[in-house]
């Protein structure tokens, strides 16, 4: 006899396909099959180069963002990040303002700034209880701040030409930027499903009231998420900047959206407990697609954004409708 | 004579005033096996709890191998060698079966940090194979019946054992209620071996279960114990006798308002209603001006009964049918529209929103009438506030007073005038209402429900207390396991033994 | 006076527009003159020297072009003793703060404040004239405001509006860009954001190119806007989308060319493929020497950043007659732009000096880049 109040499942055959699992896998794929057959050209061996490369960063960023969002909470600092780091790099390796040349080295520490902001973000939330929200929207504005001193209206050009070889280049014929990806996410992978930090962060998501009875450390666990949080959006910032060439304020603009997009259309579900970084690695890999789709399939700009929209209208709705219960209150 | 392993010395736990546990003392020792019993409500659960690290005893002292405890989370007791099973589940859901088990215990598995998962299964594996459980320990816990986590839960507390040197002390809050009668045997078969190596603390409503494998019982009765009984020297009728014994004057009720038989109009009926694992083929009538208590033990289902007769929850079949046309509910609005009112077991939770003022609390769910356009009428608003508050002897009786202010009683009275300000209901469900309730309030509160039965409104209560249900009720329903098992038309010649003798 | 104004009008109604425009400058200089004559006897100059401010208003810091706005604001400053007073405010793409940040600086002084200002959209250039009308305050503008409102209508606090033939630059560098593939091939076009009058009339002057030149095509037009970052992968799908097919990109602006240029890199086709975009900066006119970019087109932000200053110093100190008197072409014109190609990237790198502009920021001079009205 059941007393507690579970949600309630659906019917026969449609519960056993678990739609929240597979159903952006699907949509994936038939957005896939949908522009191959619109535009041949769309299914080369070239395209799908360029679909990874753009995908590349927005999946670095994606995997950060999953463990906080599995922890329950949210980043909304990645931008200011990503623009903190972008400038961080542009002036510690060889470039066109200041006399540094601190190669690999540079771009190391600016993705150490990236940790930093985001260990700031993780104390602010567990030692004075401010919530995610609040916390990292200040904190996005206090690195988008750092970024504009550091910036001052002359954008510092990156000159090292080893890096701008790498950001641009490819080794064994894959962008050097999806390797970084891919290896990013693998270690998201392990992170997330071999470790006590992952599993933790999972168990916190799902409850966090039960893992506090049960004494697990959950403000470690925190800060930890946000700090790895901040450390991947730094390495975003880094990478885009040696790619495209100098230090921007405005290199991560519009990234936010994309990230928390790519992981909730993932699977990952932003009231925490449910999702992970392979899932919301295929949610960027369906935002990249769609973007990359539309040019090829020639959707007019100006109602590109509509489009877009639909479309992951749409997707939500199939992976959250085996949740559907009566008393359950929508986040 | 045996060690004492464990003892509690007048051990005190308050709730909103109330108290729970009002000085228990008792002690357990090496390999044995103690059962605890009493009334729903009697403390058995809150003893346990703060046993177990989850509560913080308000007075007295937990006493484990002559050192002082002071726990903070189950962590802590874990490590001191106590280990609880739960009733309403300590698992954390998205984690899998394994992971539970060696919840904050995982270095075993653990290689460089990075998790051993097959390790970490067998290691959870030999735990449920001690059990004779086939569950799989990659399974998702949130994937199993509340059977299967009740037995790993089980698992889990046995794991301590292959931590702490010493035998570990297990808690088990009515591990069987919710299991069928082979289950119940493989847990009581468990506990028979427990007791070669652990001190078992057993709590279950059903006595025969208790005499069979406890060596003591202890019989808790309104937040102090008041009983110790031997295995050997007792009987299930014995063990009965002391739960109902009062110490406390039994609310005396204001003889039934002029109980005339004159057959009044059935309100509400139900016919085989049904909900699979919750309950099956009820069928009764509730009349107007009527009141029917329904009397029950855990997972007897009567409260997924009433949330489905107000429409929080869809039954799988059956029929309601209210003044005689049958109806639909589609959520809880629709039970509203139709005249069914609920008042909900937690106030605090459920019931008052307690940001809001008494008056705003009161109006919630009425703003409608008070509308003058698209605009409140305040003094329409205060008019009814205050009327409400003299009827009901709500105190302190300012309308503007935040309502989380209110004593326990006040705010069970203010959940009830919301309903009664909406629109005068039909029916009233009523979800424990006079639970953690002191005397004065208790006796207000039944006087408050014979008052509106006599006004027509057909009532349905659920308590724990069989005194207070019986003052309160003018038939009772009793349900065990889902089916009714017991009505009971005649008030006066209830007798609490024989409604017990129903219920479990 | 009446008599010059009889024989200015029977100048302007017979003669061609040079003509008249000479005349007006006649009638002008003579205004200049008598007052400089009167000066000493009229009325002192409007404002102290030491009570004028300099504010420079525009939406951000981050682009090259909107950094040269202020740092030719603050040489001009210098160069007129007025470095103190200089003052920048940014609205970081809100319209609603430029206004209000305008209008919180006047709350102190207003009679004496010069507002040069580089909106962020058309439409906020009637609130911030409006508050420059009630407060006393002086207000040039730059690029476009919205229909039918000029300096002339009776608005005597704005002191002129320079404007910006977005699509005579769009049409400049499309010659070039058309030059350079000798004619025929086909192109491809990233656009500013959609809802901007720079954009839509840049690619106005593209689609006007293309018309006399049938044989190239425009294979496709993304919207980039305004961002390196955005037109990057943009232009990496069209390098696949037409593959062997684009002969030259266009771009409405500098950062997006520059994007567009860094995915040829990535292709291995940097100076393979002609590009071209718009505002001069010093990272696109470096690109044009090295022969990755063909062309662009500057307005010239240094001085687009402190004309309006000048302006206004001129006019408060009394060396110019308060605008109301000017002659329409003075109050609304256009800005003569300059396209930077091969030809003269060497002329154009690096920040320029004070000396350069010396001579336009000088108040005989202030219309010298002035290609004539703007109405």
């Amino acid at each position: 006899m059941r007393q507690s109040m579970e949600p309630q499942q659906g019917p026969g055959v449609l519960r056993t396909i678990r739609w929240g699992q597979w159903g952006p896998c699907l949509a994936l794929v038939v957005m896939c099959l949908g522009f191959a057959l619109a535009e041949p050209r769309f299914a080369t061996l070239d395209n799908i180069g360029v679909i990874s490369d753009r995908c590349a960063i927005p999946l670095i960023l994606s995997v950060g963002m999953t463990f906080v969002v599995l922890q329950g909470a949210i980043d909304l600092s990645v931008e200011g990040v990503m623009a903190a780091s972008s400038l961080a790099v542009a002036m510690l390796v060889l470039n066109s303002r200041t006399g540094l040349d601190l190669g690999l080295f540079g771009m190391a520490l600016a993705v150490l700034a990236g940790a930093s902001i985001g260990l700031l973000n993780g104390l602010l939330v567990t030692r004075l209880g401010v919530p995610a929200f609040m916390a990292t929207l200040g904190v996005w504005s206090v690195a988008m701040g750092a970024a504009m001193l550091l910036s001052g209206g002359q954008p510092p050009l990156i000159r090292d030409p080893a890096l701008r070889a790498f950001g641009l280049g490819r080794t064994f014929s894959l962008p050097n930027l999806t390797i970084v990806a891919l290896l990013v996410l693998a270690l998201g992978f392990v992170l997330q499903n071999y470790t006590r930090f992952g599993r933790y962060s999972v168990a916190i998501g799902g409850s966090e009231s039960l893992a506090r009875q049960a004494g697990l450390p959950i403000d470690r666990c925190k800060v930890q998420a946000f700090a790895l949080c901040g450390l991947l959006a730094g390495l975003g910032g880094t990478l885009e900047s040696v790619r495209i060439g100098l230090g921007h304020v405005d290199i991560g603009v519009g990234q936010m959206f994309t990230t928390v997009t790519a992981v909730v259309i993932g699977g990952t579900s932003l009231s925490g407990g449910r999702g992970g970084v392979v899932q919301s690695a295929v949610g960027a890999l369906m935002l990249a697609v769609l973007a990359n789709g539309m040019i090829f399939v020639g959707i007019s700009p100006t109602i590109q954004k509509a489009v877009q929209g639909a479309i992951l209208l749409a997707v939500s709705l199939i992976a959250t409708w085996q949740l559907r219960d009566r008393l359950r209150s929508v986040k | 004579m045996t060690e004492i392993v464990l003892r509690v010395e007048n051990l005190r736990k308050r709730f909103a005033g109330v108290y729970a546990l009002d000085g228990v003392s008792l002690e357990i020792r090496q390999r044995e096996v103690v059962g605890i019993v009493g009334e729903n409500g009697a403390g058995k659960s809150t003893l346990l709890k703060m046993i177990a690290g989850i509560l913080r005893p308000d007075g007295g002292r937990i006493v484990l191998r002559g050192k002082g405890l002071s726990l903070r989370n189950t962590a802590d007791a874990a490590n001191a060698g106590i280990g609880m099973v739960f009733q309403e589940q300590s698992l954390l859901p998205n984690l899998s079966v394994a992971e539970n088990i060696l919840l904050g215990h995982e270095d075993a598995a653990l290689r460089a940090g990075f998790y051993d998962w097959r390790r970490l299964r067998s290691l959870a594996a030999a735990q449920l194979d001690k059990l004779g459980s086939d569950i799989s320990p990659s399974a998702r816990t949130d994937a199993l019946t509340f059977a299967e986590r009740q037995l790993v839960e089980l698992a889990k507390v046995l794991a301590i054992e292959q931590r702490t040197r010493t035998e570990p002390v297990v808690l088990l809050d009515e591990p069987t209620s919710m299991l069928d009668a082979g289950q119940i045997e493989t847990v009581l078969a468990q506990i028979e071996r427990l007791r070669g190596r652990a001190s078992v603390v057993f709590i279950s409503h059903r006595l025969e279960e208790v005499l069979r494998v406890c060596d003591r019982i202890y019989v808790l009765n309104h937040g102090r114990c008041v009983a110790e009984h031997d295995r050997a020297s007792c009987s299930v009728a014995d063990l009965q006798t002391s739960m109902l014994s009062h110490t406390t004057p039994a609310p005396h009720a204001p003889p039934a308002a002029a109980a005339s038989k004159r057959p009044s109009t059935i309100a509400l009926s139900v016919r085989a209603l049904r909900c699979a694992g919750r309950y099956q083929a009820v069928s009764f009538d509730l009349r107007a001006g009527e009141v029917i208590g329904i009397a029950g033990a855990e997972g007897s289902g009567r409260e997924s009964l009433c949330r489905a007769l107000f429409g929080a929850e869809a039954p799988d079949g059956g029929d309601m049918l209210l003044d005689g046309q049958s109806i639909r509910l589609g959520g809880p609005a629709d039970a509203v529209r139709l005249g069914i009112g609920y008042v909900p077991a937690d106030r605090r939770i459920e019931g008052i929103v307690a940001g809001l003022s008494v008056a705003e609390n009161m109006t919630l769910a009425q703003l409608d009438g008070l509308r003058r356009g698209p605009i409140l009428d305040f003094s329409r608003e205060r008019t009814l506030v205050r009327t409400w508050i003299e009827r009901l002897r709500i105190a302190p009786a300012s309308p503007q007073v935040l309502a989380d202010r209110l004593s326990g009683g006040n705010q069970q009275k203010l959940v009830l005038a919301r309903w009664l300000v909406a629109r005068r209901p039909r029916i009233l469900i009523l979800d424990r209402p006079v639970r953690g309730l002191d005397v004065r309030a208790k006796m207000d509160m039944i006087r408050l429900i014979r008052e509106l039965a006599a006004s027509g409104i057909g009532i349905l209560v659920i308590a724990d207390a069989l005194d207070e249900l019986i003052a309160m009720s003018d038939r009772l329903l009793v349900m065990k396991d889902g089916a009714i098992s017991g009505r009971f038309d005649a008030p006066d010649s209830l007798s609490e033994r024989h409604i017990l003798e129903r219920m479990v | 006076m009446k008599r010059a104004q009889d024989i200015g009008k029977a100048i302007m109604r017979n003669t061609p527009m040079e003509q008249r425009r000479a005349a007006g400058m006649a009638r002008f200089s003579g205004c200049v003159a008598l007052i400089l004559a009167a000066g000493t006897v009229s009325a002192a100059p409007p404002c102290q020297k030491s009570e004028i401010r300099l504010v420079n208003s525009m939406r951000e810091i981050a682009q090259p072009y909107h950094g040269n706005l202020d740092k030719g604001g603050r040489m001009y400053a210098k160069w007129a003793g007025l470095e103190s007073h200089y003052v920048l405010q940014l609205n970081l793409g809100d319209s609603d703060k430029q206004v209000s940040l305008m209008r919180g600086l006047l709350a102190v002084n207003p009679k004496c404040t010069i507002f040069n200002v580089e909106p962020n959209a058309d439409v906020v250039i009637k609130p911030m004239v409006d508050v420059a009308n009630r407060s006393g305050a002086w207000i040039v503008t730059h690029w476009a405001h919205g229909e039918g409102l000029h300096p002339f209508d009776g608005n005597d606090q704005w002191v002129a509006h320079v404007a910006v033939d977005s699509t005579d630059a769009g049409v400049a560098i499309s010659r070039r860009l058309v030059d350079a593939i000798g004619g025929k091939g086909g192109i491809v076009a990233l656009q500013g954001r959609l809802d901007t009058d720079p954009a839509r009339k840049r690619f106005a002057g593209l689609q006007q190119v293309l018309k006399e030149h049938p044989r190239v095509k425009l294979l496709d037009q993304q919207a980039a806007n305004w961002d390196r970052t955005a037109a990057f992968p943009i232009v990496q799908t069209w390098l696949v989308k037409y593959h062997g097919e684009i002969a030259a990109i266009w771009a409405a602006n500098d950062d997006m060319a520059l994007g567009a240029l860094e995915a040829l890199r990535a292709a291995g086709l940097a100076g393979k493929i002609p590009i071209v975009g718009v505002d001069g900066i010093p990272e696109a006119v470096e690109a044009i020497g090295k022969g990755e970019m063909t062309a662009t087109v500057s307005s010239d932000a240094y001085y687009q950043g402190s004309i309006g200053l000048a302006m206004g110093v001129c006019v408060l100190t009394g060396q110019v007659p308060l605008p109301k008197f000017w002659p329409r072409e003075r109050r609304e014109f256009y800005l003569r732009l300059q396209v930077i190609t091969k030809d003269n990237a060497m002329q154009n790198r690096g920040d320029p000096q004070a000396s350069a502009y010396a001579q336009e920021w000088d108040c005989a001079n202030l219309w010298s880049r002035s290609k004539g009205p703007a109405s």
